[in-house]
């Protein structure tokens, strides 16, 4: 469908009307919803799994500081109970790596936002769409229930020979896992597809907003990666069932295989993760610098850099496991240059702020505390990967500490920060800014002091995955509790506010922020098949044509004298 | 110098804010990798946040519609000069790491070489002269060889002070080595999560001068002998300095209290001691009986699981058996589960044993 130019601002987009049609009045009952194919719809019920997903395993994490907030333990002080301790661990990594991280922003907001990027009514495959959410409800499901048939304590990490001996439903969880993974590789597949044959005339690859390579990127990982841990998987819960010896050492086999194959998957996994955070920063900066991303170019290939060079670093995770040197030498390497593509992408960010118009709404301060985070958490990373300081520093809480920065700081910050940009695009409100803000303030001041202190005690030994630990370490304990606990408070008044938002939110225009991407030319929130009027493409961040209108407190095409009629060509 | 007492004699002093005391040959030159990586991550912090700082506040939006001021999109010598200085800085730290690793993975040709076996949850080293214990004892300014291997899972050892690091793999031997350069006490943590004990499983490394090295191993061939005062010490009171050593302490209580297995407290024959496999031994039994079932135990420990517990007991045949001085340091274990302080007082033993001896088990550290 070719686009229309229009030189006035089409009344279908002027919120003063009620909207009978949008996606969410389309159709009622619950049906509607479970069944739907509306990549949109498909998009809420990931977002409210995620956050669910995200208060669980949450409430493990304060269950575990809260344990650690003494050197010989609050809840738990004996051998025997300590399992629970593990297995309170276990539960927070699995669900937040395989419920949050890995499926959060692609599914909730990837999933929304995407085939409004492109002017597109859905995705390419709507019904497998739907399938991926099923398939992630049942893995979660099944993962939820192996609790009751004994919480594995193995780490989520499942390293054998442990994860073989111990009698906890190691089988039950890993097929878990095995689901949402097929649930991950479908949301890849479809987004490829959907970003190579659903784009609009004249968006040309290299025209297309940056979130779109960022998610292109997480999708090719996706699909690659993510069969090599469902095999592994499958081969440990065989191998445990029929006694055989593939990584149990008590048969012959070989541990050190397990942690290869594991992390082939596992490592690319941690890019899944960032990239499509990463994505939203480059929208958000934008956005609320009022210019385009400088440097597009090397933004965009630096996402594919990325999930290339991702796929040839697992072995820093194996430093110390007897492997040989040749083997950590190159992979020490080779994650020094993974670290690079990251940079760029920082560098062009603050250059895109160099002369802007800097508006500090939520979003924004979500971007800016990532950037703060993610230097951290990225430089932290080179510590890890060189050979000498990894030695004093692997398996401690400095590994801890670094990977809450990227994955908290970065993956979670960037979902907030894209929750808080496109909310009103979602749910058709506005949010109290102040509120958002001092939200946004709590939980970097709680994040900190829950995880620096982790660095300082991990570079002085402390190992990870204690249930106690030495006298010396308990300062430190103490002050990552009592930021758990500031972040605990933070969430809440975050939920709060959005929840009011939802039932009290004053109606959102359809651009409230002046953003230059196709997604804010519909209304807030869309009507069922995206775009009433189909919307005009642009080079991706141009905002030359918005200007601010008080009366719907929102950005409209700018009016101009001549009489509508088609307009200059898209270039 | 004088060990730092304050946590149960292991030396706590600091080197910096960030790292431990420098107690090995490695710790100098490792430590300068990671204060080179750390001035080169403080620099580029203060220049990201100083960055955005002066621009959230210089280029802040003050009407509504103010636009930006450059439409400069991209440049190219920029963009290539900040890929390309990172590149080398981070190859600079990969090699400076490379360096330092290859020292460690190449031991010189005199090391004393130190056989480790780990096991849920616990060490057993093992040196050259045939001596044998739970701590790591060393002599100092001597380079000293580790050959790691575990018996069950995957384990790991970490000396902090002596920035050393590896994992024990079962059926695999992997190595360190190090020459420790300063007198004291100094922490041994598994790193490698390997089940309940983990957080328990650790060591002491004591360095002592290379004059009084093959006294304390000496010492440790002769337990019997208390090597401060030179007492000869009863069976019940070295079954009781062995409760500890072998780590017996973190799955049988001495007071009563439940835990991965029985507690000794009034288990040397108990009234109704009872089996998985259907058996019991009460008071009906004789001593002997006893004494072997407590032998078979700790060298087989899945001959006879006690009901309402698992067999997760690593064995320790080959550290309590296999020659006349382990036989006896068993039997003296055993003598320490049958002394008057804990065994079931309505069951006579023949054989005299001292009651609870005069060392008190060590308590848990308070803080300092």
């Amino acid at each position: 469908m070719t686009a229309v130019t229009t030189n006035h601002t089409p009344p279908s987009l002027t919120p003063d009307l009620v909207r009978e049609d949008n996606y969410l009045t389309h159709g009622s009952g619950i049906m509607s919803w479970l069944f739907t194919l509306d990549h949109k719809r498909i998009g809420v019920m990931y977002l409210i799994s995620v956050i669910a997903s995200f208060l669980l395993g949450g409430v493990f994490a304060l269950i575990i500081r809260t344990q650690l907030s003494t050197p010989e333990g609050v809840i738990w002080t004996t051998q025997l109970q300590f399992k629970l301790y593990n297995q309170m661990f276990t539960l927070h990594g699995a669900v937040m790596i395989f419920l949050v991280l890995i499926p959060g922003i692609p599914g909730a907001l990837g999933n929304f936002i995407l085939p409004l990027m492109i002017g597109a009514k859905d995705v390419a495959f709507p019904k497998l769409n739907l399938l991926s959410y099923h398939l992630y409800v049942i893995g979660a499901v099944v993962i939820v229930v192996s609790i009751i048939f004994g919480a594995v304590d193995t780490g989520w990490t499942f390293y054998a020979p442990y994860s073989v001996r111990t009698d906890t439903a190691v089988e039950l969880m890993v097929l878990g896992a095995f689901i949402l993974g097929f649930s991950s590789i479908l949301t890849g597949i479809n987004f490829i597809v959907t970003i190579h044959a659903l784009r609009p005339p004249g968006m040309t690859w290299f025209k297309m907003p940056l979130m779109l390579w960022a998610l292109y990127a997480t999708s090719i990982i996706q699909i690659l990666a993510t069969p090599v841990l469902g095999i592994t998987l499958v081969l440990l819960a065989v191998e445990k069932m029929m006694k055989i010896g593939i990584f149990n050492s008590a048969y012959g086999g070989d541990p050190v295989l397990f942690q290869h194959f594991f992390w082939f998957y596992s490592h690319p996994a941690v890019y899944i993760m960032i990239l499509p955070a990463m994505g939203i920063i480059s929208e958000v900066i934008s956005t609320y610098s009022r210019k385009p991303v400088f440097g597009y170019r090397f933004v965009a290939l630096s996402s594919i850099a990325i999930a290339i060079i991702g796929f040839l670093v697992w072995g820093h995770h194996m430093f110390p496991n007897g492997q040989s040197t040749l083997l950590g030498t190159i992979f020490s390497f080779m994650t020094m240059l993974v670290a690079i593509p990251s940079a760029i992408k920082v560098w062009n960010w603050l250059a895109t702020m160099y002369k802007g118009s800097i508006d500090l709404k939520t979003p924004m301060c979500y971007a800016l505390a990532f950037l703060f985070l993610f230097a951290i958490g990225g430089l932290t990373g080179i510590f890890l990967g060189s050979l000498a300081t990894n030695v004093q520093l692997h398996d401690t809480y400095f590994v801890v500490a670094h990977f809450h920065y990227v994955m908290f700081g970065g993956t979670m910050i960037g979902f907030l920060a894209g929750l808080h940009h496109w909310w009103p695009k979602i749910t058709g409100r506005m949010y109290h800014q102040g509120l958002g803000r001092l939200g946004c303030l709590l939980v970097f001041i709680g994040f900190n002091l829950t995880f620096f202190p982790q660095f300082v005690m991990g570079s002085h030994g402390m190992p990870r995955r204690w249930a106690r630990y030495e006298p010396e370490y308990w300062p430190y304990h103490a002050a990552s509790t009592v930021g758990a606990y500031i972040q605990l408070v933070a969430f809440i008044l975050i939920a709060v506010y959005l929840l009011h938002s939802l039932f009290r939110g004053r109606k959102a225009p359809a651009n409230p922020w002046g953003s230059g991407t196709l997604e804010w030319q519909t209304t807030s929130p869309p009507p069922h098949d995206n775009f009433a009027v189909a919307p005009t493409v642009d080079e991706p961040y141009n905002t030359d044509n918005l200007v601010y209108d008080p009366a719907i407190g929102g950005y409209v095409n700018k009016p101009t004298d001549t009489p509508a009629g088609p307009a200059a060509v898209p270039h | 110098m004088e060990a730092d007492m304050s946590n149960n004699g292991i030396t706590t002093l600091a080197q910096s804010f960030w790292l431990p005391n420098q107690a090995s040959n490695f710790a100098q030159e490792s430590d300068g990798v990671f204060y080179f990586t750390l001035a080169i991550s403080f620099f580029f912090f203060a220049v990201i946040v100083g960055l955005m700082l002066v621009f959230i506040v210089r280029y802040r939006r003050r009407q509504s519609d103010q636009r930006a001021t450059s439409a400069v999109t991209h440049n190219t010598w920029l963009e290539v000069t900040w890929t390309g200085i990172p590149l080398i800085i981070v190859v600079a730290i990969f090699w400076m790491g490379f360096k330092d690793y290859l020292n460690k993975d190449r031991p010189p040709s005199n090391t004393i070489d130190i056989q480790v076996t780990a096991f849920m949850w616990g060490y057993n080293f093992t040196y050259p002269d045939g001596a044998e214990g739970p701590d790591l004892v060393v002599p100092i300014n001597r380079p000293v060889r580790l050959l790691l291997t575990s018996k069950d899972v995957l384990h790991g050892l970490y000396i902090p002070a002596f920035r050393v690091h590896k994992n024990l793999v079962p059926n695999r031997q992997t190595m360190v080595w190090f020459e420790a350069n300063k007198l004291g006490e100094y922490h041994l943590f598994c790193t490698q999560y390997c089940g309940n004990g983990h957080s328990q499983m650790k060591a002491k490394v004591i360095v002592v001068d290379a004059g009084d090295y093959s006294a304390k191993l000496a010492a440790m061939k002769n337990i019997f002998v208390d090597s401060a005062t030179k007492r000869a010490l009863g069976e019940a009171e070295v079954g009781q300095l062995l409760y500890r050593k072998y780590g017996c302490f973190q799955c049988h209580s001495v007071d009563g209290t439940p835990s991965q297995g029985p507690t000794w407290k009034g288990m040397y024959g108990k009234a109704d001691h009872a089996f998985t496999d259907g058996t019991k031994l009460d008071q009906n039994n004789t001593e002997a009986e006893w004494d072997a079932y407590l032998s078979e135990s700790i060298l087989k420990p899945n001959a006879k699981i006690v009901k309402g517990f698992q067999g997760v007991m690593a064995s320790f045949d080959g550290q309590l058996s296999g020659s006349e001085y382990k036989d006896r340091l068993r039997k003296s274990l055993i003598a320490y589960m049958k002394s008057d302080a804990l065994r079931n007082p309505a069951f006579m033993v023949a054989t005299t044993t001292t009651s609870a001896p005069a060392i008190r088990p060590a308590t848990a550290p308070t803080v300092p």
